[in-house]
């Protein structure tokens, strides 16, 4: 047994270590610098001035105007923000919505909720590589769509969404488009230009930042009614006193995600695809799932069929590697992954499904600890299984 | 969270495996998660003198059927079929919840191997 001396952190799409420079922006409007941005007085103006960098360092990232960056307390908030603060605008006319499968349960709860509100949700699946096609969106739209949200990167395959092509059409149709793009944010450029998406959430979690902070992008133009109501915060479209500390450690952190923004793709790309390489080539019966050629540059997503994906994870976690698997067993009853069976893929696959994803902090003896505890790991698994030997 | 001996277990995994010369084999399963436990024992005289098993599952599963497979040798037929969720569990250290039915599994999967070769 490989005594568990490492510590390698590969979940990097659950959440990054807050990078240390975050950590030290952040720490003054903890301590010294606590007024509200709302109040008039110094300490107020103080924290206002932080927020309002924070806002445009965000903006900076997407490429977008500070006044169309609302901040939230996270991903999830941003989500929900999106399609209720589009489909409140309908003022009760119900109406269409276009979304997909696989995406992040933010999104799909909310559609749910809004079809109990009257409003009709298409739920459009992906193919085997994950990706959901411009014109399955283009098939699915009817005379009464006024919405279609489609994540910029799933979060399990790291499966790029053809969202230049998506909003294209859209576009001439009138039809206003949301993306999550939590996974994509500070991984990969976000061209608003080029993509034309109207809304887009981002958690700062995702990428070195604080937990309970992101924000939501809302195209000027764009008619959007708030759900969280309160006082007249962010202009009328978020109400809550600001996260001060938060929305500094997000500013801080996108501008640390465009200071590396080249470096950490073509780094990670690198360890990710020689992780992969490694793996198909110690480990015949593996096989990666969703699309190899269009993913964020950090993940990917593999399938060891006949072993259980959570033993092979627990096992990796008794030597100190942390990843996350396609399904989880609780007593008895087995919660498979919504994105894999939402691919079609079987179900011995998405049990076995494994994701690594890499970070900024993940270096290459993490990737070679990896390759030398995970194949003996899953051989012995295939020996002790009744499902497949190798 | 999971104990040392489970930690031992998953890892090395030991006894695992078929028992081509086996006296007797049992098999139990869980059509709901799919979790399935195969044991295999060589008798002499009323005794396990070798036990090894097969196992497809989660965590507790695996680690269920291996600590089984571990602690039952040298052990009396008698013995092996007084084995039950509570010792199996005391033997493993716990498993966290959600995880105990593993127990479940491989102590039937033991029983029927006990009965096959009774």
């Amino acid at each position: 047994m490989i005594p568990p001396m490492h510590s390698v952190y590969l979940d990097n799409n659950a959440t990054t270590p807050v990078d240390p420079s975050v950590f030290e922006a952040m720490r003054p409007f903890l301590t010294d610098h606590f007024g509200n941005a709302a109040s008039i007085h110094g300490f107020g103006q103080t924290a206002r001035a932080a927020v309002e960098v924070g806002r445009q360092q965000v903006a900076d990232l997407l490429g977008a105007e500070a006044s169309e960056v609302v901040f939230t307390c996270g991903g999830t908030e941003a989500d929900n923000a999106a399609l209720k603060g589009i489909a409140d605008t309908r003022d009760g006319r119900g109406g269409h919505i276009v979304t997909t499968r696989i995406e992040h349960p933010a999104i799909l709860r909310t559609a749910e909720a809004l079809e109990k509100s009257g409003i009709d949700v298409t739920y459009l699946a992906a193919d085997e590589s994950g990706i959901v096609s411009a014109s399955q969106v283009e098939e699915a739209l009817r005379e009464d769509t006024f919405l279609v949200s489609v994540m910029w990167a799933n979060n399990e395959t790291g499966a790029i969404q053809p969202l230049p092509e998506i909003c294209a059409l859209c576009k001439e149709r009138g039809i206003v488009t949301h993306t999550d793009a939590v996974q994509a944010a500070g991984k990969t450029v976000i061209d608003l230009v080029r993509v034309g998406v109207d809304l887009l959430s981002i958690s700062a979690h995702k990428f070195h930042g604080p937990k309970g902070v992101g924000a939501l992008y809302i195209r000027s133009g764009v008619q959007f009614s708030p759900s969280m109501l309160g006082g007249s915060h962010e202009r009328g479209r978020r109400g809550g006193t600001e996260n001060v500390p938060g929305i500094v450690g997000l500013g801080k952190a996108c501008e640390l995600a465009q200071k590396y923004m080249s470096d950490f793709n073509s780094r990670t790309r690198d360890l990710r695809d020689r992780l992969q390489a490694r793996i198909l080539e110690a480990i015949p019966q593996a096989r990666v799932n969703g699309s190899i050629t269009n993913r964020l540059p950090h993940v990917c997503n593999i399938s060891f069929p006949g072993v259980e994906g959570e033993s092979l994870l627990v096992a990796l976690d008794f030597q100190g590697i942390a990843v996350s698997t396609g399904a989880a067993c609780s007593s008895g009853s087995v919660n498979p992954s919504h994105v894999l069976t939402g691919m079609g893929l079987s179900s011995e696959r998405i049990g076995s499904a494994i994701r690594f994803s890499l970070g900024r902090m993940t270096v290459e003896a993490d990737i070679d600890y990896t390759l030398k505890v995970l194949p003996p790991l899953v051989h012995r698994m295939y020996e002790v299984s009744p499902l497949r030997r190798s | 969270m999971y104990s040392e001996r489970v930690k031992r277990l998953l890892l090395e995994l030991p006894n695992r495996g078929p028992l081509p010369d086996a006296d007797s084999s049992g098999s139990s399963s869980n059509p709901v998660c799919g979790d399935v436990v195969h044991i295999h024992l060589k008798v002499r005289n009323d005794v396990v003198v070798e036990a090894r098993f097969e196992a497809y599952g989660c965590p507790g599963a695996l680690a269920a059927a291996a600590g089984l497979a571990e602690c039952i040798q040298s052990m009396s037929f008698e013995k092996c079929l007084a084995v039950d969720k509570t010792s199996l569990l005391e033997y493993l250290g716990g498993l966290p919840p959600g995880k105990e039915h593993g127990c479940d599994l491989a102590i039937a999967a033991l029983r029927n191997a006990c009965a096959s070769g009774g």
